[in-house]
């Protein structure tokens, strides 16, 4: 059991989201950074479906009220416990009375806080995913009270960490791989694989908001139709939208790409104003890598 | 008959089948029946969603369970076995919603009504005087896209989103809707319906199901607070 002292500017439970519920209008949900939420749970061995808390922006403080196994994962937020610095992508003792302390993210924007058996959040329609636009969850707040299964925490603690080589830098992302639509105007396509692009300060759940340089050529609306995770709509002022987690079950805007699932973490990590590109992968590769993945962590 | 006229991957774990139909019918009410007939089915796990959009099916898969390919041949196989459950009008339900058509509520009434040369009674009355049917329900939850807004009424969404409050009754082009919550939204706002449309803890969740037909009746504003309506 762990306590919030001071919660960042958006914190929330999620777990691999609300599934089946698309039409009748509910968002998925769930982590914006899929990569991180899983190695938080892959590392303390719990089920990837084990609800995790999404720390955005970061500068937070927990108070631990018994013995905990914890891990964080996700944005570099300069994590303490009781003073004394601890690394990231890596499971942590956390002794009663002690205080966990979040600083500002450094290198990303999400962090991911995980604690051995998952965190138990109200469930709604069979998931912990917070969707505040849907009225499905909060954001937790000073003095909330975060419970966790019972776990066996054993006699020795030995830290897990996740290894160097998939801890991304997501301060030095250039382009990130989409799958061009299958029907795209092929000038169309060249201009988006060659425009540099801006993440927007109005990006949020929903979807990120990307300034082009020179806006893109219009391309009329479509009646209405599902959009997948990671779509990439082109509005009317030739400034592009990246469709997250929340977003809306149906859309008009033409699509003209899809942002690769495993590339998605870089894009949602990436903070406001970075400059972005993108590059094509072909939609097999994709499927491929994403594939290996989902494999990887049992989703 | 249903027939798919274009497949779209456009990501790793879905696919769009757009449809066109060789007869009469409505094409979206259609569609609707396929997706749920369907979710009835589950297709064994390997798929997440289906989801109906007025043209089109939006489905999304397990590509640990189901490539592409064989999605394809499973959805095709199901529309073959599919056959249109003509259910006759009067056996489709009929939802009654109350709604409290006053400017206080309604910030668009009387600006539809000098655009469209009547009375804000005459809008009013032909609003009332229509039987919509859900063609489909997304956007938001429990928001219900209903078809059939006389064309006297039609008009273009607004370009810019506003706040739209909670249980506000819009129009846009020939549909007509009502915002279960607090949203950000650009149709043209007529009233507000204070019945509750979308709750989790309720079974179901929504009122509405497609196809199903809905009517509007015009309620006084002491009904409307009596029935939990907010100003």
């Amino acid at each position: 059991m762990m306590r919030v002292i001071q919660s960042s500017p958006r914190m929330h439970y999620q777990d691999l989201g609300r599934f089946g519920h698309t039409h009748v209008g509910i968002s998925q949900g769930g982590p914006l950074d899929l990569h991180a939420h899983c190695w938080a749970n892959f590392l303390l061995k719990n089920d990837p479906s084990a609800t995790t808390i999404e720390i955005s922006v970061g500068n937070a403080l927990f108070m631990a009220e018994e013995d905990s196994v914890i891990a964080l994962t996700g944005a570099e937020m300069s994590a303490r416990i009781d003073g004394r610095v601890i690394e990231n992508w890596c499971t942590h003792f956390i002794k009663k009375g002690e205080v966990l302390k979040l600083g500002y993210a450094k290198c990303g924007t999400h962090g991911y806080l995980a604690v051995k058996g998952g965190f138990i959040a109200p469930e709604m329609l069979g998931s912990s995913a917070t969707v505040v636009r849907n009225y499905l969850g909060e954001y937790l707040t000073e003095d909330d009270v975060l419970r966790s299964k019972k776990s066996d925490l054993g006699d020795s603690f030995i830290a897990r960490k996740t290894p160097e080589k998939y801890v991304p830098n997501y301060d030095d992302v250039r382009k990130i791989r989409l799958i061009l639509a299958p029907d795209l105007d092929a000038e169309v396509g060249e201009k988006l694989l060659e425009t540099n692009f801006s993440i927007s300060p109005h990006s949020d759940r929903m979807g990120v908001h990307l300034i082009a340089e020179n806006p893109l050529p219009k391309l009329p609306g479509i009646t209405s139709e599902g959009i997948p995770l990671g779509s990439i709509q082109l509005t009317p002022s030739g400034h592009p939208i990246v469709l997250l987690n929340d977003r809306q079950t149906q859309g008009g805007y033409a699509k003209i790409g899809n942002v690769a699932r495993v590339d998605l973490p870089l894009l949602t990590q990436a903070k406001a104003m970075t400059k972005i590109g993108f590059e094509a992968v072909s939609h097999e590769q994709a499927v491929d890598e994403w594939r290996e993945f989902s494999r990887f962590f049992g989703l | 008959m249903l027939k798919i006229s274009s497949i779209k991957n456009e990501s790793e774990t879905t696919l769009s089948f757009s449809f066109e139909k060789d007869c009469c019918g409505e094409l979206a009410l259609e569609i609707s029946l396929f997706a749920e007939f369907l979710r009835e089915r589950s297709l064994g796990g390997e798929v997440i969603e289906i989801v109906a959009c007025f043209a089109s099916l939006f489905v999304e898969f397990d590509v640990l369970k189901i490539n592409s390919e064989e999605l394809v041949r499973e959805i095709q196989s199901n529309l073959s076995e599919f056959r249109l459950l003509e259910s006759s009008e009067e056996e489709r339900e009929l939802l009654e919603l109350p709604v409290y058509y006053h400017p206080e509520v309604a910030p668009d009434l009387e600006w539809l009504a000098s655009e469209k040369n009547m009375t804000v009674d005459e809008v009013v009355r032909i609003h009332n005087e229509g039987i919509y049917v859900v063609s489909s329900l997304g956007f938001a939850p429990g928001f219900a896209y209903l078809s059939g807004l006389d064309s006297r009424l039609a008009v273009p969404r607004f370009d810019a989103p506003e706040r739209v409050a909670r249980g506000s009754l819009g129009i846009a082009e020939e549909q007509t809707a009502v915002y279960p919550n607090e949203s950000p939204g650009g149709w043209v706002i007529l009233g507000n319906c204070p019945v509750t449309l979308f709750d989790v803890d309720a079974s179901p969740i929504t009122p509405f199901k497609v196809g199903m037909k809905v009517r509007f009746v015009a309620i006084s504003r002491g009904k409307f607070l009596a029935e939990g309506g907010e100003l």
